[in-house]
This record gives C-alpha cells, sequence and structure tokens, in this order.
C-alpha cells in the first residue's frame, strides 16, 4: 500500500472520529448550570483534531512534499494482520487452554512469523520452542507464585 | 392466621429435610475474597484485617485468600463473583461502586445478583474545616448561605452527605470531587475548599495537630476516639451517612454454607482483636446485620444512589 | 544540623542491622522486577507486597515497601531502553531515546546512564524529602486547582518542543491523545463518556496498555521492515562498549540536575505524578540543550533527564505524606495504609512522636539507592546483550511477558485487545510521521487539565477570571506565554541574521 493513500485514508478516519466526538460531546451536555459539563472537553478535542485533520487532508492533495511514494509491502500488512489476529485469538482461547499453554502457542506463531528470514533453520526453531516454553513456565511462577495473581488455569492444571 | 402457622411449618419442615441429608456445611477448601478495589484502599483493608482475625482465632480450619480484581469500576469483580453461581467458596466485599456502576447500565450484573453474607460496620465521615478558616460551627455556614465542599468522587458516599446538607441546612453546595482523600485534605489545607468530609483514621491526626477542626460527624451516635464532637442529628439536622461495610457471596449457595461463613464473620467482628485491630485503630462504628437485615440495608442504600445519580444527572 | 545528625543517625541504625539491609534488598529486588515488567508500574508493585510486608516490625515493612517503590522506578528504563517497551509509567519519555541508543549499540550506555540518572534524581529528590520537606509541603499545598490548571497548560504547551516540525500532525496526534483521556467515567459529573457499554473502559484506559501498545507491539510490527543492515553486529562490539561510561555523567549533568528539580517540584504536587514530571524534564532537556534536534534519535540527555525526573518525583510524592499524612497519589495511600495496619499515625506530628522511625527510615532510603546502583551497574552488560537475540525469538519472549504482564493490571484478557489496537494505531501513526509523544502527553496532562479547569469553575461558579485570581497561576500562564512566543523571536532573529551574512 502506498504510504500517501495510507495517509489520507488515516485522515479521514481522524475526521470521522472527530465529527463522532463533536456529536457525542454535544450529547453529554457542554454546559451544566453554570460550570462546563461532561461534554465540554472532549468537545475541544474533538473540534482540534476535526479541523486539523481536514486541513492535513486539503494540504495532501494540494501540496504533498512530507510523504514520498514510499510503499508498506503486502508481506508486512498481512504479517501484522496475522500477529493481531492472533492476539485476539489468544484472548477467547486463554480460559480454554489456561493462560500459560495459550502464551505458549502465542510466543511460537509470533516467533514464527517476526524471524529474519536468512536466520531461520532448524536450529531457530528448537530455540524458539524452548524459549517459549521457558518464558511462559517462568511468567507463570513468577506472577502465580511470587507475585501472586491469580492466573487463568486451563484443563491441565497449569 | 391459622394458615400462615401451618404455611410456616410447612416451609420449616420443607427446609429441615432439605438440609438434612446434607449435614451441617463444613469448608474443605481455602475461601477467597473478591475486593474490588486495589490492596491499600479501605475496603482491602478492612477485608484484609478480617480475614486476619479470622485466622488468628482459628474460627474455620481453612484459609482466607484476598484478591484485589479491579477495573469497570468494580464490575469486573463483582462479575467475576456473580459468574461464580453456588460457589461456597468465594466472598466479596461491599463497596459504593456495588451498587452504582449497575445503576448506570454498566455492568452485567447488580446487587440482587448477590447472596447477602453480613455487614460488619459503618465508617462516618467527619466534616472539618482548616484551622485557619472563618467558619467555627453549622451556624457560620447556615449564615453565609453557601459551602464549598470537596469530596472524594462524586457518585460517593461523602457528596451524598453534601447534597443532604444542601437540603437540611437549606444552603447552596458546591462539590468539587478529587481523586482522592489526600488531594481533598491537600485543598482544604490550601484553602482552596472551605469544608471535607474525612475518614475518621485520616483527619484524627490533622485535628489533633490542629492543622483542621472538626465541625460535625455524619454518624448516628458520636464516633469513637472523637467523643467531643458532636453529629448532625445532635445539632438539629437530620443527616445520617456513612460507608458500608460487608460482605456477599455468590446466588444459590447453600444455605447452610451462608449460615456457616456468617456465624463465623460474626464471631471474629465480635472479638476483642477485631475491636483492637479494626474497629479502633480505623475509628469505624461497629454495625452488625445479617440476612433479611442487611438485605434491607442494601435496598435502602440502592435507592439512596439512584437517588443521588437522578439528581446529578447521570441516570433517568 | 540537627537534622543532620539525626539523619546520620537514621543512616546508621539502617546499615547496621542485618535484617533491615535485608528488607532493604528483597523491596529494592522485587521493585525492580515489577518495574522492568512491562504493565505493572509502582502502584502495583507496593500494593502485592503491602500484605507480605505488615508481617514485620514497623520500620522493616516500610523500608521493604519503600525499596519497591524506588526500586520500580530504577526498573522501568530497563525494558524501556532495551525493547522500546516502557516498564511503567513514568518511564515511557525513556523509550524515546533511550530505544534508539540500543538500536545503535549503545545500550550498555544508555542503561548505565539511568543508573547514573536514577541515583542522582533519587539523592536530589531525597536531599529535598529528608532536609525540607517541612518547607515543600507548605509549598505543595499552595497548588489548589487553579495553580494546577495553569500548571497542565504550562505542559501542555510543551507539544511545540516534543512534536516534530510537522505541526499539524503534532497537534492532531495531540487532540487524540486528550480525547483518548476522557474516555471513562467522568470525574467531576460521574457519568460515563464513550465507554460504548463497555465495562472495561468505565475507568478509562490504563496507561500502561496504550504505552506498551504504541511503543512495544508498534515497534516491533515497524522492525517487521528492516533489514539484516540494521542488526547489530556482534563482531563490532566488544565488552567495552556494553559498559557504562562515567563521561556520559560530566557530559549530562545539566539535563541530570534540572531533570532531579524538577522531578522533585512536581512530584511534590498532590495528584501531579511522576509521569507528568518526566515529560517536562524531558522537554526542557529538549529546549536547553545545543542539539535538540538529536533527541528522539538516540540523545544521552534524552535518557538523563526524565530518569533523574522519575527518581527524584518518588521523594517528592513522599514529602506530605510524612509532614501531613496525605497520600499525594495511589502509590503513597497504599504507603499509608500500610503505617496505618501497622499502628503508626501519619500526620503532622508523625516527625515528632515517630521521630526515630521517620529518621531510621529515611536512612534505608539512602542506602537502597546505594544498593540499587550496584546492582543496576552489575547488570547493565548481561541485559545489554539482549539485542544481540534474534528477531523472532525476541519478540516472542516480548509477546509472552507482554501478555503476563498486561492481564496482571487488571486480571483481565480484554485488556490485550485495547493493547493490540494501540499497536496498530502506534505504527501506522510512525509511518504517517505522526510523533508520539504529543498523543502520550495529551493522555497524561489531559485529564489533569480538565479536573483543574472544571473544579476551578465549580468553586467560582463559572467565573473565569478566578485563573487570574493566583500570583503562583499567574506566574506560570506568563511562562506559558513565552515559550509559546520564544521560538517565534528566535527564528525571526535567525533570518535576519542569515539575511545579512548573506549581504555582507
Amino acid at each position: 500500500m502506498k504510504i500517501i493513500t495510507l495517509d489520507r485514508i488515516f485522515a479521514g478516519l481522524v475526521i470521522l472520529l472527530g465529527i463522532h466526538v463533536v456529536t457525542t460531546s454535544i450529547g453529554l451536555g457542554l454546559y451544566r448550570g453554570h460550570v462546563p459539563g461532561p461534554g465540554f472537553f472532549p468537545m475541544a478535542s474533538g473540534v482540534l483534531i476535526l479541523v486539523l485533520a481536514i486541513a492535513l487532508l486539503a494540504r495532501s492533495f494540494l501540496r504533498d512534499k512530507a510523504i514520498t511514494s514510499d510503499v508498506i509491502a503486502p508481506a508486512t500488512i498481512a504479517v501484522i494482520g496475522v500477529l493481531t489476529v492472533a492476539l485476539v485469538v489468544f484472548v477467547f482461547a486463554a480460559p480454554l487452554l489456561g493462560l500459560s499453554i495459550a502464551t505458549f502457542i502465542l510466543m511460537v506463531i509470533t516467533g514464527l512469523l517476526t524471524q529474519e528470514p536468512d536466520r531461520r533453520g532448524r536450529a531457530f526453531y528448537t530455540r524458539l520452542i524452548l524459549a517459549s516454553a521457558a518464558t511462559a513456565a517462568i511468567c507463570h511462577v513468577l506472577f502465580g507464585q511470587v507475585i501472586r495473581i491469580p492466573l487463568i488455569y486451563g484443563p491441565l492444571g497449569i | 392466621m391459622s394458615t400462615l402457622k401451618i404455611m410456616g411449618v410447612a416451609a420449616g419442615l420443607a427446609l429441615g429435610f432439605a438440609t438434612l441429608p446434607a449435614l451441617a456445611f463444613e469448608p474443605e477448601r481455602d475461601v477467597t475474597i473478591v475486593v474490588t478495589s486495589s490492596a491499600g484502599g479501605g475496603s482491602d483493608t478492612a477485608t484484609r484485617i478480617l480475614a486476619s482475625v479470622i485466622d488468628e482465632l482459628e474460627l474455620t480450619p481453612v484459609n482466607f485468600l484476598v484478591e484485589n480484581r479491579t477495573g469497570g469500576s468494580g464490575s469486573v469483580g463483582y462479575s467475576f463473583v456473580a459468574g461464580r453461581t453456588g460457589d461456597p467458596y468465594l466472598w466479596t466485599k461491599v463497596g459504593v461502586s456495588f451498587f452504582t456502576t449497575p445503576l448506570m447500565g454498566e455492568s452485567p450484573v447488580s446487587y440482587t445478583d448477590f447472596t447477602p453474607l453480613a455487614a460488619i460496620s459503618v465508617d462516618p465521615y467527619i466534616m472539618v474545616v482548616a484551622a485557619n478558616s472563618p467558619i467555627q460551627s453549622l451556624d457560620d455556614i447556615i449564615e453565609s448561605g453557601r459551602m464549598i465542599s470537596g469530596t472524594t468522587g462524586i457518585v460517593a458516599d461523602p457528596a451524598l452527605l453534601a447534597q443532604k446538607l444542601q437540603e437540611e441546612l437549606e444552603i447552596e453546595v458546591d462539590i468539587v470531587p478529587f481523586g482522592g482523600d489526600g488531594e481533598v485534605t491537600a485543598a482544604l489545607l490550601g484553602g482552596h475548599i472551605e469544608v471535607q468530609f474525612g475518614n475518621p483514621s485520616e483527619v484524627l491526626e490533622l485535628i489533633e495537630a490542629g492543622e483542621v477542626r472538626a465541625i460535625a460527624a455524619s454518624s448516628d451516635r458520636r464516633v469513637p476516639g472523637f467523643d467531643d464532637i458532636p453529629t448532625f442529628v445532635e445539632l438539629g439536622y437530620d443527616v445520617v451517612q456513612t460507608q458500608l461495610r460487608g460482605f456477599v457471596m455468590p446466588r444459590d449457595v447453600p444455605e447452610d454454607a451462608v449460615g456457616y461463613w456468617t456465624a463465623i464473620i460474626e464471631q471474629a467482628v465480635a472479638s476483642p482483636q477485631w475491636k483492637e485491630q479494626y474497629l479502633d485503630r480505623f475509628n469505624a462504628i461497629p454495625y452488625v446485620l445479617s440476612g433479611a437485615e442487611f438485605q434491607a440495608e442494601m435496598d435502602r442504600r440502592n435507592e439512596e444512589y439512584t437517588e443521588l445519580m437522578t439528581t446529578l444527572g447521570i441516570i433517568e | 544540623m540537627e537534622t543532620l545528625t539525626l539523619l546520620g543517625s537514621g543512616i546508621w541504625a539502617a546499615a547496621s542491622d542485618p535484617m533491615m539491609l535485608l528488607a532493604i534488598l528483597i523491596g529494592a529486588l522485587v521493585g525492580l522486577l515489577i518495574g522492568a515488567l512491562p504493565g505493572l508500574g509502582p502502584t502495583a508493585g507496593v500494593a502485592i507486597m503491602l500484605p507480605v510486608a505488615v508481617g514485620f516490625e514497623p520500620v522493616v515493612a516500610l523500608a521493604m515497601l519503600a525499596g519497591v517503590y524506588y526500586g520500580a522506578m530504577f526498573g522501568g528504563a530497563v525494558t524501556s531502553i532495551l525493547l522500546g517497551i516502557p516498564g511503567d509509567a513514568p518511564s515511557v519519555m525513556t523509550v524515546i531515546d533511550g530505544y534508539p541508543m540500543a538500536k545503535q549499540g549503545k545500550a550498555g550506555q544508555a542503561l548505565g546512564m539511568s543508573v547514573y540518572a536514577s541515583f542522582v534524581g533519587g539523592l536530589v529528590g531525597l536531599v529535598g524529602l529528608t532536609l525540607m520537606a517541612q518547607i515543600f509541603s507548605r509549598y505543595a499545598l499552595m497548588f489548589g486547582p487553579v495553580e494546577m490548571t495553569a500548571l497542565m497548560i504550562l505542559s501542555l504547551s510543551l507539544v511545540t518542543v516534543l512534536g516534530t516540525n510537522d505541526r499539524l500532525k503534532s497537534f492532531i496526534s495531540l487532540g487524540l491523545g486528550l480525547w483518548i483521556g476522557t474516555i471513562g467515567l467522568d470525574q467531576i459529573m460521574g457519568g460515563p463518556r464513550f465507554t460504548y457499554g463497555s465495562s472495561i473502559l468505565l475507568e478509562g484506559i490504563d496507561f500502561s496498555l496504550i504505552a506498551v501498545g504504541m511503543f512495544g507491539l508498534g515497534q516491533m510490527f515497524l522492525a517487521l521492515e528492516e533489514g539484516p543492515a540494521s542488526r547489530v553486529d556482534m563482531a563490532s562490539y566488544s565488552y567495552r562498549s556494553m559498559m557504562p561510561r562515567w563521561i556520559d555523567f560530566i557530559k549530562c549533568r545539566a539535563a541530570l540536575f534540572t531533570g532531579s528539580i524538577i522531578g522533585f517540584v512536581v512530584g511534590v504536587l498532590p495528584g501531579a505524578g511522576a509521569t507528568a514530571a518526566t515529560m517536562m524534564a524531558y522537554a526542557t532537556a529538549k529546549k536547553m540543550s545545543k542539539e535538540p534536534e538529536k533527541f528522539g534519535t538516540g540523545a544521552i540527555e534524552g535518557v538523563a533527564a526524565p530518569e533523574a525526573a522519575n527518581n527524584s518525583a518518588s521523594y517528592g510524592n513522599m514529602v506530605t505524606l510524612f509532614t501531613l499524612g496525605i497520600p499525594g497519589s495511589a502509590t503513597m495511600a497504599v504507603m499509608m495504609a500500610g503505617l496505618l495496619m501497622l499502628g503508626l499515625q501519619p500526620g503532622p506530628r508523625l516527625f515528632e512522636q515517630q521521630s526515630e522511625f521517620v529518621w531510621t527510615l529515611f536512612g534505608t532510603f539512602y542506602i537502597g539507592n546505594l544498593l540499587l546502583v550496584f546492582i543496576t551497574i552489575l547488570l547493565v552488560p548481561i541485559l545489554a546483550a539482549a539485542v544481540f537475540v534474534s528477531r523472532g525469538l525476541l519478540f516472542a519472549m516480548v509477546i509472552g511477558v507482554v501478555v503476563y504482564g498486561i492481564y496482571g493490571i487488571n486480571l483481565s484478557l480484554d485488556d490485550l485487545l485495547v493493547m493490540a489496537a494501540f499497536g496498530v494505531l502506534g505504527y501506522v501513526t510512525s509511518k504517517l510521521n505522526y510523533p508520539t509523544v504529543p498523543l502520550i502527553l495529551g493522555v497524561v496532562i489531559g485529564p489533569m487539565l480538565e479536573l483543574g479547569v472544571r473544579r476551578s469553575l465549580i468553586t467560582s461558579r463559572g467565573d473565569f477570571s478566578i485563573f487570574l485570581g493566583s500570583s503562583i497561576s499567574v506566574f506560570l500562564l506568563v511562562c506559558t506565554v513565552i515559550i509559546l512566543v520564544l521560538p517565534l523571536f528566535r527564528r525571526f532573529r535567525h533570518s535576519r541574521a542569515l539575511s545579512t551574512e548573506q549581504s555582507a
């Protein structure tokens, strides 16, 4: 994706957010009696982002110098997407698997996705699995036993 | 009349039969007490001291674990507890957010989703002014017709107290909510607000050091350790407002378990250890209720909070 | 003089008791660990230790709790520098220059500086606390809602210093931060704002989620595009390059000193907090620097100033607790609960009635600080080696620790979703050259500004002239105007100078 396209999309989203914030703020009440109400301050921030984002979008179409014709590789977008989805899946899977096992799986996926291509290989896979297991285990003991935070335990009791 | 009696007997019989096979409740696992505020807060402190007193008195063979499940203005912890229906090893501590967050429609559970165990105490508030303030008594405030009060939070007992005073004293009360008791005291001593409704354990030292002056107490009787401070009622104003401390369990917990734990709490709070470690140290007033009485107290409080929040325009 | 004698005997009492030394050591180590773990900060740390600590005698217990507190301030810098993930809120500003330094192979140097800065800041804060607490507590009380408002306006004007040259994007970033800061229950009227029926958002978005998401996860996403060229080359780094350097200490003395002073002065104010102090310290260091353009790309002063400030602020924070019995922050409220549970009554008479207790406790602070310097200096080379771990392995471990750390804040997995959203936001905004710091500034300062304004106007019943009714507030507002106008003036002179040069 071209950076400039992303820039315009983002500015557009900020404009939409601005409109949403402004309308919601009015609903919250700008003034209560003689003092500023709950909507007063959000309104100010909403107006700020709305006006500036419109100016930004205008600048982008009229004269753009700051951002070049750089692109983001589709592969990068894919990896970021998969990592984000993995985190979302993790949130739903952890109560079923237990925190430590779910974390272990999430770690392995993260490692596989983010490793530099030229450094992959059997040695890396072994290390990744060992490191993930060790980190999950250490965190489990550290948070569960030392700091005494109630963790989520799965069917295996860990 | 006679029909009622018969029904009563029948109910008693039915209950007796129902509980007979289970015999009396005998705890086998450790009890978890969920506190929805962070460690070190008033709720947490009271809970931990109660747990340690029960432990010290060896009232039950099992241990108590205090868990702080904060977040969501109480709704995180309370929905966790409410979700574990029937668990006889789970308590939670009643706080203001126990009532107010569900009222806002922001919590999946409300105070009716729990089984009451027991109320243990109430915390009164001491109305104080800075030592160099021109305000000497309630009359001075009534005369000026206005009072700028600092409170801890807005949907909270001190704010409720301020509102009640507004009506009873027929004055205008401005409520300035702060993030914590410390911030309110700092604003009071710095002359940025006029009055504070302080926690006894926190203002006692300031009173004795001559930094602040006490005007009145918000309980229905004089606060232990503050014997020369009159209550609002004594001064002729029908204002009583305290913070309730008590414990509840999830719904559908077997009755014998509820009875067992209620009895343990009642024994613990009647002990000299409890008086010394909690009541005396934190200047709290014992207020022990259980079962239906406790439920009625919660209903009453819920109504008060509903009213406050309606006045504030938070709910309709 | 009498104070010095008391302090001397306090330090001796603390140093000569092995039990006490052990308590300090345990507290400091736990603090170091909790501070370094992303998500959990000093408040959580002290709260976690509270039930353990109350089992000991009062001085030992408090020494341990305080150790956790200042230890966490030391530890927060570690993950900020090595991984670009702030270990806790007050170490966010350390990421901005610390992480680029680590990527340039100067992790040891940056970590070393954070240790020196923590020590200097700690020392300045301690001196302020132990020798001038009474004076500063009176000064703290002078800050009511009106003065706070003025201070926060001054802080917000720093966005012109902290942002980038793209003013539009800097201010959009600030606006987003200000809005995010309003999410949750309105503290003045009590109603929910922008929570969309989600109970997770009721208390607002925890600052750690934003910081870990935008910096930690965002950095991870950004690193995906880095080729092998940016990799730290193991061969070209000797053991020496991993070691802290004393010369940096001299080089950064101005940043260290001003950072410490700002940290203490802001930290003393009830409700202001260490995070705000680090931002002001960073901005001031950048403003004072001869090469402000280097800030954000790995300027060592950018590590020195905020680290000095957060450690100094941690002692400033204790001033009102020990002199008046007023806890100025959530962490201090936990400490106060600890004092009460131990049967001690914090208040104006604590110094008189419990003199020995107070001075011995203060003594432990000095010892704790010294202890932390040795521990952390020894750990620096080991920690700094983290940069050599290959990307996949490092990120995997980071995710593992982050998951536990974030879950630990509220025992909520949903918080991870919020963090992931901020990760994507952090990535996109970095790609598009939106500076991140103004957003963070908005989130931290915005709520304090809003509360200040609304509290002031409640007391004045809507009369805005209240903001000009206090000399402190007028002074701060004048400073704000100077900060905003001075760069314009300088630019004008600069262009004039250029044109005369050219004509000559």
